[in-house]
């Protein structure tokens, strides 16, 4: 008889037991394993021998082609989390891909092309819109970026996205789903329109930038509802809303009702309609979410109604702080002229 | 004796199949095929993992070290000639083998030897492990009540409580029988 050694003979044993058959879900999962590494492989290759000036190294179908569902013979897929994992996880990209901003290169498009795929794997309509909308929201997000470089990137994919969510929820049906999303592209539009204002203070005297947001700006009100267009020529709205914080309506009001949020945002809910307060952050307010005989003072823009103050019981609760409305960007003379 | 002949004859015809149908997965998966590199893991996955197991006896890092060696067959596949005496099985598990070494070597967690190891040219057949069948021929000689206690617990896995149920026995007296059983085997294997 072979000589076995002995001095471990419980360990030994297990050679004789289930532990050294590989289970079939055991096949599969270094099958994953093992195809994510494969395909890690074929990026690095890709992403070197391309220049960062050429952008993207591989076309989706490429990666479709890469992290196609690998299946046994039984018929076990690999999963969604294997395909986008295999992206955070290259060698030369590393985690960071999957934040990349804008200017960030290789990195900013890999991350694009992770987008892409996880779009593409999507079959849902409805789910498929909503990812398309929350990739928007993000490219939205990165137009806070003081680089006028970048800024002109994220200008350029926010358009390019804001496109692409125009076009997913136009085929949606008019359903639930369309309705909320509609909702909350709503609720982004406006967030981004305050942003885009502020970014003219910055921005003065790039002209590129600011054509771009002019541009930027028109697009988003053609994608607004129809309740929300404004009513004034987008191209004017910018610069009237920052030499002119009132419009017509100028008078101030004072609806009454309960206070509640919308889309996060705080708004009153009265007898005839939901006023959305459009100078507030979502969040605003929190702590009197829910209470009734809210009555409210501001006036009404053209981007919404803008509350100045709050009161519960016919009690001052809360006064927008004047330190808010001093950083309202302020655009003057000549420098106007360059936005029409 | 016809029908035995027949048979015989329907296995060769039937071996010479695969092994055409297997030379052909590799020659594509060597100009970059990556579903035909697929089917030749799903052929050769099991019969690897367990020759890993042999040696590490340890289930997760078998399956690491399974994985490597598929991702270095697949990195170096164009590397393999089919030769009469090298098989592609061959050459595969010899990748194997060298990739348990570096791993030990990563690892540093343990002296190897490759003294027991079979030959890779045995595991042509039906892959039978020395080690394994000297172990489980111990067994057998070893009294019903050890064999069959050192059974559930090692090779089924078992916990002790639940070797007990099975025995009828009280969880102490199992513990007591495993500690005789295993002096028992280490005597039978020793001697």
């Amino acid at each position: 008889m072979s000589r076995i050694p002995t001095d471990n003979l419980v360990k030994e044993l297990s050679i004789l037991g289930k532990d050294a058959q590989l289970s079939l879900t055991a096949r599969q999962r270094v099958r994953d394993q093992l195809f994510k590494k494969m395909g890690q492989l074929d990026l690095i290759d890709a992403v070197q021998t391309k220049t960062e000036v050429d952008g993207l190294v591989m076309p989706l179908q490429k990666l479709l082609t890469i992290f196609k569902p690998q299946r046994v013979s039984f018929g076990v897929p690999a999963t969604l989390g294997i395909v986008l994992s295999a992206f955070a996880l290259t060698v030369t990209t590393g985690a960071f891909a999957l934040n990349a901003q804008p200017g960030a290169g290789v990195l900013y498009t890999v991350r694009k092309a992770m987008e892409d795929v996880q779009v593409a794997l999507v079959a849902d309509p409805a789910k498929k819109a909503e990812l398309k909308l929350s990739i928007a929201s993000n490219r939205l997000d990165q137009l806070q970026s003081t680089d006028p470089r970048v800024l002109q990137i994220a200008l350029a994919d926010s358009r390019k996205a804001l496109a692409e969510v125009q076009t997913a929820l136009a085929s949606l049906d008019d359903t639930e789903d369309a309705a909320a999303l509609t909702a909350k592209l709503a609720t982004i539009i406006g967030s981004q329109k305050d942003l885009l204002a502020t970014i003219v203070k910055d921005q003065i005297g790039d002209e590129t930038v600011q054509k771009g947001i002019v541009e930027l700006r028109n697009e988003l009100d053609a994608l607004l509802p129809t309740e929300n267009k404004p009513t004034t020529s987008p191209t004017q709205t910018v610069a009237t809303a920052v030499t002119q914080p009132t419009q017509t309506p100028p008078a101030t009001s004072k609806p009454t009702g309960t206070l509640i949020t919308a889309a996060g945002v705080p708004a009153l809910k009265t007898d005839q309609a939901i006023i959305i307060f459009s100078n507030l952050p979502a969040g605003s307010l929190s702590q009197y979410i829910g209470s009734a005989n809210v009555s409210i003072s501001g006036s009404a823009t053209n981007t919404g109604f803008q509350v100045s103050k709050v009161f519960i019981d016919s009690k001052l609760v809360w006064e927008l702080p004047t330190k808010i409305e001093e950083s309202l960007p302020r655009v003057d003379g000549d420098q106007n002229q360059s936005l029409r | 004796m016809n029908t035995h002949m027949g048979d015989v004859q329907l296995q060769r015809e039937s071996a010479v199949d695969t092994n055409n149908v297997e030379a052909n997965l590799v020659i594509d998966a060597q100009k970059g095929d990556e579903q035909a590199f697929g089917q030749i893991y799903d052929i050769w996955a099991t019969k690897v993992y367990r020759f890993i197991y042999i040696k590490v006896k340890d289930a997760p890092t078998a399956e690491d070290i399974t994985s490597e060696v598929f991702l270095k067959a697949w990195e170096r596949i164009h590397q393999y000639r089919p030769q009469a005496n090298a098989k592609f099985s061959t050459w595969l598990y010899t990748v194997a083998r060298n990739t348990i070494i570096d791993h030990y070597r990563a690892t540093k967690t343990t002296e190897i030897s490759f003294d027991d190891l079979p030959e890779i040219a045995d595991l042509e057949g039906d892959e039978i492990y020395q080690e394994a069948t000297d172990l489980d021929k111990a067994l057998t000689q070893l009294p019903a009540e050890y064999e069959k206690v050192l059974r559930l617990r090692f090779v089924d896995g078992h916990s002790i409580s639940k070797v007990a149920q099975i025995v009828r026995k009280k969880e102490d007296n199992v513990r007591a029988i495993t500690s005789r059983a295993l002096k028992k085997l280490r005597e039978i294997l020793e001697g």
